[in-house]
């Protein structure tokens, strides 16, 4: 029953996606406001961009009659930031927090009245409150004060998820795409032996892996985790390292760098996106930290080439538990739940007028003309061109960027509602062949059927404080992860911290879980 | 230095107030090139200092600083009450206390030595190399040391292994974590750390060197009695000022070099409560750590100067 | 200067025993000082050869120590940026502007306190040596430079609350108690008033910590970097480092937060990196050769016997 609803909402969205990308701006009028403008105070998280003179605000001003006056904040403190000004007294008419509901700083705020409720402004919003569902909804909401709603999620819908390999190194090895963590295991240390790059010398390794970043980072990566059984804390009742399927990962891991799969030195990344890097250069044949088309068709393929230029990348799928193939197209699943990058808030403060152009302002967002304005820009100013039927933006090529003023997508799309949209649409890439696109397509086709959603633990009442009073714990978590890994510690020194102190602590989230979801079918 | 106007004895109130008076006019001309100093130091620093109480109040965003409900000593209690405090505060005691005992020296003696070149264009193009890491950052130096450290690709390794067939885990042992920040961070600040003595080198009177020649010292004793007793004095100061800066120990540097194969040694006070909670916007836990690491300075530059008293150098004060 | 005069050379009849120490000592001096600096040059020297190199030879080749294939796409992206030009302007305007007022504050304000028995000296300076360690924090300070003085997004909230920093004021001072009180005491006596003291007999001995301080200063302007991101919110206010930092993304941004694409996108190459270190570094890197000749100066101590 649950699997069939899934799968209604999966084709739904692919309904929606595939209407949505058909948006051409060449056969529809654009928005024009007749009335007077209003001047809006809006603090964001931009890139650097020049915000003197811009075309896509003086369009906005055109669309819907809001000038905004944007201050920009330093992007990697963003939240620090918004949060002194804030105490300082400095609340803008409308800003962005990099963030969803379960910031600290947002509920504080609006527990003391700071922000308006957004559903009482609900007429004023009725793009919006169509296009995001009760599940992105739920990433504005504070539970302990009544779910109401303080902010708009700015949600990414589709995270379509992927493995890169080498498809030449595949080729040599006359392997198909892993699909199970043993086809994988076996891909990894086929890698490190038998030389694929056959230069003669050891230099390569079957998987780079960093341990930085949130939850484990890449070592506790959905697309691996999945094929140990590991499902989401919402779907198991319980945290990750205390679910079955954790410890088998674990050793998993342990005997593929006792083997040589694992590159040796994985602890020493500084920076998230190592492994692409890795990957880049020749050095790995799998990367983890892609997580949607264009990270995996235009980022590690562009370089690439360049270093290797018989090199193919091929998308793979999230593993899948031992023993399921190809062909079990029923049993083949993966989860995914929308992601929140922020949320939109208005302040109690603003005038009447400033509700009013901050409500027209993103509601808009939520239109196709303003999901294409906001993260695409202006044709003509901002890319030379639009094809609407293959959804690419002709002018992206490296070559004829020199003839393009502005970069291309992304222009302001931290000013947008919705985020989704753009990303379904930007197959934009350079460097993949037409193949390599077709064949991720495909593949990302193949995959979506078998969708299933959960919620996101983040938004439940009461996990927020579990996380922060259990923040030594998850720190020192990673760390025994990569020391047992590389074989520093025992298996049961790990064990025992692990049921011992770490699993403990996090018992109450079956309790947190029920609370919303009712006990555990 | 004294100033040898100095006042008459006071006797009754009347007259100490005349004496004041005239001591101040007589002084006019220092009081008033104190006058910019303390109205800056009021309104930029002293003004905003009730901020300081945030370390001990549950800040409301509404009711502001002074507004906000008190909590006294929670805050202290939540930083010390953290299982792994102590053992990330004594790696942040031994690293600086190392750090200090080691990059003291350094800088002076490669001042003293670039005093002694004679040859200019030497002299002037050391310096100028010498000072050019300074300028770029850890990310950087990191950066490139790791890549020449790593025992999987790392050129230093791939020699070693040559010559004895095994690679040095310099970056993923927790013994030589310390020495491994201790000389990169020589090889970044000791070159900088030479101006502020050979400026100092600059001010001794060359006729102590003329004379110590004609009493018949050789090279090195004049450098000795001469060029380094002309710079204690700076010497002294700067030990006390670095001294005062004890709690930090370069986060930037720490952080890229730490992982979790050497964090017995590596976490440090800073980067545990980065990783552990700060990132986060709760303004009283950030400013009670701050606090925290305020006071322990503090009390290190007091030691530190009455230290110096008793040993006869040049104090703050 | 080294301790080797040529009166030293002509006059003394230990000559032999002289030279051979004196060699001992080049010896020394000229190799250590000449590995370390081959040393020191090292960092510099790869941050310059990667700033040349491109992405994917920096992934695969990063031990040469000379760029195969040179590419000047990271400097043409960086200089490219419509914000840099407005960085450099804030940030020269920042070093001369702030400097000139740091270094007069810091000369007006040292002075005084270098008179040990000036009444009310330890007081003042005790004011000054707290806010070494303790300070308001950043909400107090916003309020005060971004609502009470109301200077938000403006250069001046760069200079001012940092104008004059304890530990240069310190370092200034303790040079100033090294000079020989003579010559004050001389001067004072003669008649002059203490301004003028400081002006023609003072200064002109502090020259070597003037230029020190300077250039300390000047460098601590041009790296300003965190009282923009606090105190200004347009882009074309932001000083270089500002602008730069923010175009090569920083590594420790939580990646669990950042928008997939838009963090792809922002995170630079390293070499990138690099280009944008020498660009934002090189400029201020050049002083110092100009500041030199005021460490070479002796004490010119003018008929004064000590």
């Amino acid at each position: 029953m649950k699997r069939i609803a899934v799968l209604i909402l999966a084709l739904a969205l692919m309904l929606t996606g595939s209407a949505l990308a058909v948006y051409d701006p060449a056969a529809s009028t654009p928005t024009m406001w007749d009335g007077e403008v209003t001047t809006i105070t809006f603090t964001s998280r931009l890139p650097n961009i020049v915000l003197e003179n811009n075309p896509v605000l003086k369009r906005v001003e055109e669309a819907v009659g809001v000038r905004l006056e944007i201050s920009v904040l330093d992007a990697a403190q963003y939240n620090s930031l918004i949060a002194v000004q804030i105490a300082g007294g400095d609340v803008p008419d409308m800003f962005y927090l990099w963030d969803n509901s379960s910031n600290e700083s947002f509920q504080k705020w609006a527990a003391e009245g700071l922000l308006w409720d957004l559903e009482e402004l609900k007429d004023k919003l009725p793009n919006a409150f169509t296009w995001l569902n009760e599940t992105d909804l739920k990433y504005g909401r504070v539970s302990s004060l009544g779910n109401k709603l303080y902010g708009l999620p700015r949600m990414q819908q589709l995270t379509p998820l992927a493995i890169p390999y080498r498809g030449d190194w595949l080729e040599k090895f006359g392997m198909d795409v892993p699909v199970t963590p043993d086809d994988l295991y076996e891909y990894a240390v086929r890698v490190s032996k038998e030389d694929p790059d056959g230069n003669g010398v050891d230099d390569t390794w079957g998987l780079y892996i960093t341990h930085l970043g949130d939850k484990g980072g890449g070592l506790l990566d959905q697309n691996i985790r999945e094929g140990f059984g590991i499902l989401p804390e919402t779907v198991a009742y319980k945290v990750i390292p205390a679910q079955e399927g954790f410890m088998d990962l674990m050793d998993w891991y342990h005997k593929l760098y006792a083997d040589g799969g694992i590159y040796p030195e994985f602890y020493l990344s500084t920076n998230v996106y190592e492994d692409q890097d890795k990957f880049k250069a020749g050095t790995v044949g799998a990367a983890f930290k892609t997580t949607s088309i264009d990270h995996t068709i235009h980022g590690p393929s562009s370089n690439l080439r360049q270093v290797d230029p018989n090199a193919r990348v091929v998308a793979g799928y999230p593993l899948q538990p031992n023993g399921t193939t190809i062909e079990d197209k029923d049993n083949f699943f993966h989860y995914v739940t929308p992601s929140c990058w922020g949320v939109f808030c208005i302040s109690k403060n603003a005038s009447p007028e400033a509700v009013d152009a901050a409500c027209r302002f993103l509601d808009w967002g939520c239109t196709d003309e303003g999901v294409y304005t906001l993260n695409f820009g202006i044709e003509g100013t901002s890319f030379k061109s639009w094809d609407a039927a293959t959804r690419l933006k002709v002018g992206y090529t490296k070559e004829e960027k020199e003839a393009v003023p502005e970069r291309g997508y992304n222009y302001i799309s931290y000013l947008c509602v919705q985020q989704s949209w753009a990303d379904y649409a930007k197959l934009t890439f350079s460097g993949a062949t037409p193949e390599e696109a077709a064949d991720y397509k495909a593949r990302y086709d193949f995959l979506y059927r078998g969708y299933i959603n959960y919620d996101n633990i983040d938004t439940y009442p009461g996990y927020g404080e579990l996380k922060i009073a259990n923040a030594e714990l998850t720190t020192k978590l990673n760390d025994m992860m990569v020391q047992y890994i590389c074989g520093n510690i025992s298996r049961d020194e790990f064990t025992t911290w692990l049921y011992g102190e770490y699993c403990p602590a996090w018992e109450s989230v079956e309790e947190i879980i029920e609370n919303v979801q009712g006990p555990k079918a | 230095m004294l100033d040898l106007r100095t006042t008459k004895n006071p006797r009754g109130l009347g007259e100490r107030i005349g004496n004041a008076l005239t001591y101040v006019v007589k002084m006019r001309y220092l009081y008033l090139m104190c006058i910019p100093g303390l109205i800056y130091l009021f309104i930029f620093h002293y003004m905003p200092m009730y901020g300081v109480i945030i370390a001990f109040k549950d800040f409301s965003y509404t009711k502001g600083i002074v507004g906000s409900k008190w909590l006294g000593f929670s805050y202290f209690a939540r930083v010390f009450s953290t299982k792994d405090f102590f053992a990330c505060f004594k790696n942040s005691i031994v690293l600086s206390l190392l750090r200090l005992a080691i990059n003291t020296p350094i800088p002076i003696l490669l001042a003293l030595m670039v005093n002694e070149i004679g040859n200019m264009a030497y002299k002037r193009i050391a310096q100028t190399v010498m000072y050019l890491p300074h300028f770029i950052s850890w990310v950087a130096i990191a950066g490139i040391t790791i890549t020449f450290l790593s025992e999987t690709e790392g050129l230093v390794n791939l020699m070693i292994k040559r010559a004895t067939g095994r690679t040095v885990p310099f970056l993923s042992s927790a013994g030589m974590f310390r020495g491994l920040i201790i000389s990169t961070s020589i090889w970044k600040e000791a070159g900088w750390g030479t101006i502020i003595y050979l400026a100092a080198l600059s001010g001794i009177n060359p006729e102590l060197y003329e004379a110590a020649t004609i009493d018949g010292a050789n090279r090195f004793q004049k450098v000795w009695y001469i060029s380094l007793t002309g710079i204690a004095s700076t010497i002294s100061i700067l030990l006390i000022l670095n001294i005062g800066s004890i709690m930090n120990n370069g986060f930037e540097q720490i952080y890229m070099f730490q992982n979790p194969l050497n964090i017995a040694t590596s976490e440090v006070f800073e980067t545990y409560i980065y990783k552990v909670g700060l990132k986060n916007t709760e303004f009283s836990y950030s400013t009670a750590v701050g606090l925290f690491k305020s006071v322990v300075n503090a009390v290190f530059v007091i030691i530190a100067n009455r230290g110096a008293r008793a040993l006869g150098q040049a104090t703050f004060y | 200067m080294s301790t080797q005069t040529q009166a030293s050379q002509k006059k003394n009849p230990n000559r032999i025993r002289l030279r051979a120490d004196d060699r001992a000592m080049a010896i020394l001096c000229y190799g250590i000082v000449g590995l370390f600096s081959f040393l020191c040059l090292v960092p510099f020297w790869y941050v310059l050869v990667y700033s040349f190199e491109p992405y994917s030879l920096y992934l695969t080749r990063p031990e040469l120590p000379w760029p195969m294939e040179i590419t000047l796409d990271a400097y043409k992206k960086a200089l490219a940026y419509p914000l840099i030009w407005s960085g450099y302007r804030n940030t020269l305007f920042l070093a001369t502007v702030g400097t000139l007022l740091t270094m007069t504050m810091m000369v007006v304000t040292a002075y005084p306190l270098t008179k040990r028995n000036l009444k009310g000296r330890n007081f003042i300076l005790t004011l000054w040596v707290i806010t070494m360690f303790f300070g308001g924090g950043m909400i107090p300070n916003y309020i005060l430079v971004c609502r009470t003085l109301n200077l938000k997004n403006s250069l001046w909230a760069l200079i001012l609350p940092g104008l004059c920093g304890c530990y240069n004021l310190i370092l200034m001072k303790n040079y100033m108690n090294g000079l020989p009180q003579s010559i004050e005491e001389a001067a004072l006596i003669d008649g002059a008033s203490d301004v003028k003291v400081l002006i023609k007999i003072v200064l002109p001995l502090c020259k070597p910590i003037l230029a020190t301080l300077s250039l300390f200063t000047i460098v601590g302007y041009w790296n300003s970097y965190f009282s923009s991101v606090l105190y200004t919110y347009k882009p074309e206010k932001y000083p270089l480092q500002r602008v730069l930092r923010e175009f090569i993304s920083s590594d420790m941004v939580d990646e669990l937060n950042a928008g997939e694409i838009e963090a792809q996108e922002m995170i630079q190459p390293f070499t990138a990196k690099m280009a944008v270190i020498m660009i934002a570094t090189l400029p201020v890197m050049c002083i110092y050769p100009f500041l030199q000749k005021y460490f070479m100066t002796g004490l010119v101590l003018g008929g004064v016997k000590e």
